[in-house]
This record gives C-alpha cells, structure tokens and sequence, in this order.
C-alpha cells in the first residue's frame, strides 16, 4: 500500500464516515478475534501439532493468493486459477508417471501454468472484454484439458517419488512450502517495488488511461500480470500434488472463491492500483484460521462453504466502504 | 400523411429501408447462425439430428437453461454479471424436491422454489445496488452460500425421486409441446413485453448503457438494478424447478456447465458485456446453439470429459465474432491500421 499510485480524485464509498474507518482496521480486528477467542477456548487450538498442521496447509492459498493478486493490482480478476492448479496437478503427476525426472515434469508444469495466463491475458488484450470472461473460458479450457489427460481419475505418483516430502518434510521445523511460499512472497514483492515493471503494474491498475498517456505498454502489463498468475498457480499445483500424493483434475474446487477472498481480506483492491503481495498473504491466514477453527469445532464443511462466501461478501463490502471508488462496477 | 412523406423522400426511404433490414439481420444474426448449425449437425450426424425424438430432448433440455439464461440477460443488459444463478438453480430444485418427495402439494414446491429466487435476487440486488459491491464479487459470494445451504439442507445427498405431479412439470405436453418450452414461450413474450412497453425495460438499457447519465437522467438506478438481479434469481429458480421435474431427480451440486451454458448463451445471443446493447429472445438462440453442440458431442460420441473445453471456446469464440464483427469496431479498428484519426 505504501508503494501505491495517488489517483487524485477521491469520492468516498457509501456510508457514514465512522464505517469507512472501522471497515479500514477491520482485518485486524478480525484477526485477533478469530486467534484470541479459539486460543482462550479451545487448548487444542493452542498446541503444537495443530500450529504445525495448519502451516502445512496453508501453502497453495499462500501462492494462489500472490499469484491472483497481481491480476487485482491491474484491475482485472483471474477465474481460472483453481482449474489451472488441477490441470498443473494432473500433467506433473502424468509426467512423474511415465517416468521423467522431477525437475523436468516440475519444468513443464511451470511452462504449462505460464503458457496458459500468458494466452489468458494475450485473449483479454485481443478481444478487448473484461478478464473475468476470458478466464471464465480458460477456466472450462484448463479443466477440460486436466480431465481428458486424465481420463477423469487421480493419477497417483510413483512410488519413492520425492516430491511429497515438499509438503510434508521442512527445515527446523518450517515445512518447506512455507519456506517456498517467503521466498516467492520476498522475490514477488522486491520485483513489485523495484522493477519498472512491477511499478507499471500499480499504475496501469490505478489509472488505466494516464499510465497509457504516459507512455506505459497497457499489452505488456496486461501479459506480465496474467502470466505470473498462471506460473503461481502452477507453482501452487506442486504444493497440492506433493499434499495429496496424486494429480487431483477436480482439485480446484474453491480455490477461485479463496484466491480472491484472501487477497482482497488482505488489503489488495477490486478496483486495481491498491494492495501488497504481504496482504494477501495475510489474508490467506486469516482465510485458513477461520476455516481451521470451524474445523476445531467439528462444523460440518458443508457450513464452511457458507461461512467461506460470507466471508467473500464480506471482504467486497469491505473494500467498497475502505475504497476511493474509481472504476464502476 | 404517412404516404406524403414517403412520397416526398422516396429515393431515401428505400436505402433507409435497406439499412434497416441490414441492421435488423445484424441484430438477429444469431438466428441464420443457429439454422445453419442445424443443418450441419444433421449432416454430420446423418439425420439422427433431425429425428422428433432428438428435437424434442433438445428443447426439453434447453428450456430452462434459457429461462435461466433470460434473467441472466437483464443483468448482463445493466453491465452486471450474476454467477449465483447456478446456486439459485440448486437450492430452488432441491427444495421444491424435497417438500414434493416429503409430500407437500406442487404449489407448495413452486411456491418455495420461487421464494428461493426472489431471497437470492433481491439479496444480490440489494448488495450491488445499495451497497456498491461490484457484482461479480457479489455473486461469487453468494454462489458458493447458496450452494452450501443446499448441501447442508440435503445433507449432502441428492434427491432421487420426485412425486408424479412434479414430473409432470417437467415433462409434460401441451398438444405436441412439451410444457417447459410452452413456459419458456411465456417467459419471453412477458419479457419482450416488460423490455420494449414498460418503463423500466427502457431503464435498464439506460443504466447499463451509462450509469451516469441515466443517474443525471433521474432514473431510479439502484430500484432498476434490483429489478433485474430479482428477475434473474426468479428465473434461475423456474429453471431449477422445470430441470428438476425433467430429470426426477436434484443434486445439491452447482452444475459448472450450467453455468457455462446459461452465460454462453447469452454471450452467444450477442449481448454485451458492457451493458446496454443486447436482445433478450437472441439469448434464446444462444442457448439454443450451445444445447445444439452439446448434443452433437452426444451423437458423435466426442468424450463428455471434453464439454466444459468445448463451452470455453464457445464463449470466447461468441465474443471475438460480436466484438471483433462490430462494424464500429471494424470501422476503429481500420483507422489505427491506416493511420488516420486518433490512435
């Protein structure tokens, strides 16, 4: 947020100016709620083992988060992370299947993840229409694709592969996707603040039409912001297949719905310009604490699915009464 | 008075005629398009195509996609989008099931069916137009809240078996017609009518064609709004309620290519996505044409693993041929190749 573009205009959201305010530190609040009150309850809560499990599952809407949010910081959304993370799962898993080494089916997961945001952002810059129906399409594409090189089923991975232990295995007690989920939040956020790229990112987000006057390439952006999404979602599938030991072609589920949730809990705007690869980080963990306390407390999933599009709801409505408002809906 | 004037601007009058036969092609282009499929699909598929049977699934399956797809318009018309209506769809049919299997009498079932409906639209209008929620984070929302309520009411499981009288909703004849084509027929006379005699069919067009001037204009934007979001949630339900009826049974599930479809259909039928430019009977043929493809895949055997592959094209197809077929666009499109005008 500190490197965010200043747009000049500002109207302020609906609502009287003590809800703009309170909806601004509202993540915080949120988040030492769902921490203290569980912690004060629940002892189970406290223990190690359940601090240790939830890192371990936290990996992938750590990645997926980053990745949706450089599409966000353009004003745009990507719909087709989930399917491109079960696509991603299913061609790493093929490939490990027909026996070639893991950095090259890792190679060519990555390059496929790529390959397909690339051609999302290329198709949202040819076709001039908002992203959230090109990726809608890629979305059926990518999930079509996972389905028929898998025929429908799990692909399990070969026996003595190494790639589970990424999901399970860590250094000093930090389970490696953490390690991978920094190191990619760290790089993401360096290239952000000093690449003119990254830069260009905010400002196209922030202002369309003034970054296209001052000379910034809208199609470069444009590429660049949806090809790092599909490469995270990529990167994000390696985590999810080391997790459940398997290419999974229905495994993107409802990671769209939490991809976007986390970032924008995080701070990171609808309307483009605004938000940081850390807040939708944050907002990944707060997404994952709310559902590892519904967890704790045996609620049926099938409430943590309603409980997970309130908090969607939430998060917009949040954002609307935070937001200078700058784009219409 | 209408011959003198005619009379006094003939040679006018009748390239103006041209023009507007032109331009009325243009605007219902979808359906030659939809003839032609047709005809191919009963080439490819050596008449099997064109057998009454097949005819006649093609419309019971398409029906109440294309009520669905009708409501989806009038939000899409306000430069909105409504994802939710795959969950209006499930939890309306599982609930109208469930009281039907449990009993209660058929009005009880469309009653709360459409009950459902109304809640989810009015809940998605009021979120979008009194709140300022960007809609497509609006229905995400409520996609997935909709969709867990129905799991959680059924448990889970689907419901398999549905009393004789709900059937009949669903796979009934009126004469030769099958009732949910009859319904859908109803739907869309209703709605040309609200669209092109009624106030708020003109203010819809207004708001999704400008939001601001049609706020400057004293049109009641938010009321307009919460119109079509209600309109589409209504209709989502009916959808649900005939599909159910048709195949006996409701699954608690969202149906991703329903949602393709009812979406399509509308992209396809060439309304825009920007808002404000569209007509409501081309979404029928939209759906038309996707149910048409779908039941080709059927025919030729192609593998139903591939159908959501195939929607994405479509979609993404429908919109590069409206788009990039725009004369406007065309027109801008050859300037900036020629170099003249602004870029």
């Amino acid at each position: 947020m500190s490197g965010a573009v200043e747009t000049g205009v500002t109207v302020r959201g609906p609502g009287p100016r003590w809800a703009g305010a309170l909806a601004g530190q509202a993540r915080w609040i949120a988040l030492a709620l769902v921490i203290a009150v569980p912690a004060a309850l629940n002892p189970h809560f406290r223990s190690l083992d359940n601090l240790q499990g939830f890192l371990q599952s936290i990996g992938v809407l750590l990645i997926l988060a980053m990745g949706q949010s450089f599409v966000l910081l353009i004003a745009g959304i990507d719909l087709s992370v989930g399917a491109v993370l079960a696509m991603g799962s299913v061609v790493l898993a093929a490939l490990l299947q027909q026996g070639w080494p893991l950095a090259g089916a890792i190679a060519a997961t990555l390059a496929t993840g790529l390959g397909t945001g690339v051609l999302s952002g290329a198709s949202v810059l040819l076709l001039r229409i908002p992203s959230f129906i090109v990726t809608f399409a890629f979305m059926g594409i990518a999930f079509a694709a996972g389905l028929v090189i898998s025929g429908g089923n799990r692909i399990g991975l070969p026996t003595g592969s190494a790639l589970p232990e990424l999901a399970s295995g860590g250094i000093l007690g930090v389970p490696y996707q953490i390690i991978l989920a920094g190191a990619l939040l760290i790089l993401g956020t360096l290239g952000l603040r000093h690449l003119t790229i990254g830069r260009h990112l905010y400002a196209v987000g922030g202002n369309p039409e003034a970054a296209r006057l001052s000379g910034i390439s809208l199609s470069r952006t444009t590429l660049v912001a949806f090809g790092l999404s599909g490469l995270f979602a990529a990167i994000a599938s390696i985590v999810y297949t080391a997790r459940i030991v398997s290419g999974n072609p229905i495994g993107g589920g409802n990671l769209n719905l939490q991809s976007i949730a986390a970032a924008v809990i995080g701070g990171v705007s609808l309307f483009g310009g605004k938000g940081t690869l850390l807040g939708a980080c944050f907002g990944a963990i707060l997404y994952s604490l709310i559902e590892n306390v519904l967890n704790l407390y045996n609620v049926n999933p099938n409430i943590t699915e309603i409980v997970a599009g309130v908090i969607v709801l939430l998060a917009g409505l949040i954002n609307v009464l935070t937001e200078t408002r700058r784009a219409a809906a | 008075m209408t011959g003198s004037s005619l009379s006094l601007s003939a040679p006018a009058s009748e390239s103006a005629v041209r023009r507007r036969r032109m331009s009325a092609l243009a605007t219902y282009r979808i359906w030659p398009v939809l003839i032609v499929l047709m005809a191919a699909a009963a080439l490819a598929s050596g008449g099997i195509f064109l057998r009454p049977s097949n005819l006649i699934a093609v419309l019971f399956v398409a029906a109440p996609t294309a009520v669905a797809a009708l409501g989806q318009t009038l939000v899409i018309l306000t430069a909105g989008i409504d994802l939710s209506v795959a969950a209006t769809w499930v939890l309306a049919s599982v609930i109208a099931a469930g009281l039907a299997a449990s009993g209660a009498p058929l009005s009880v079932s469309v009653l709360a069916a459409l009950g459902v409906g109304l809640a989810g639209g009015l809940l998605n209008g009021g979120l979008v137009a009194l709140l300022r929620v960007p809609p497509l984070i609006t229905t995400l929302g409520t996609l997935s809240v909709g969709e867990g309520i129905a799991r959680v009411y059924t448990g889970n499981t689907p419901i398999l078996s549905v009393p004789p009288a709900y059937k009949a909703l669903g796979s009934a004849y009126f004469g030769p017609v099958p009732l949910p084509a009859l319904i859908l027929l109803t739907v869309v006379l209703l709605l040309i009518f609200v669209m092109h005699r009624m106030a708020i069919g003109k203010q819809i067009y207004a708001v999704g064609g400008n939001p601001v001037a049609a706020r400057y204009a004293g049109l009641p934007v938010a009321g307009t709004l919460i119109f079509a979001y209600t309109a589409s949630g209504l209709l989502a339900a009916l959808a649900g309620l005939l599909q159910s009826a048709y195949v006996q049974e409701a699954l608690p599930n969202v149906d991703m290519d329903t949602l393709f479809a009812t979406i399509g259909g509308v992209v396809v039928g060439g309304t825009s996505l920007m808002g404000g430019s569209g007509r409501i009977v081309n979404s029928v043929g939209g759906v038309l044409i996707i149910v048409v493809v779908q039941n080709m895949m059927n025919i030729l055997g192609v593998s139903p693993l591939l159908s959501e592959g195939v929607l994405g094209v479509i979609v993404l197809l429908a919109v590069y041929l409206n788009v990039g077929l725009d004369p406007a666009m065309i027109g801008a499109w050859m300037r900036r190749v020629s170099g003249r005008g602004a870029v």
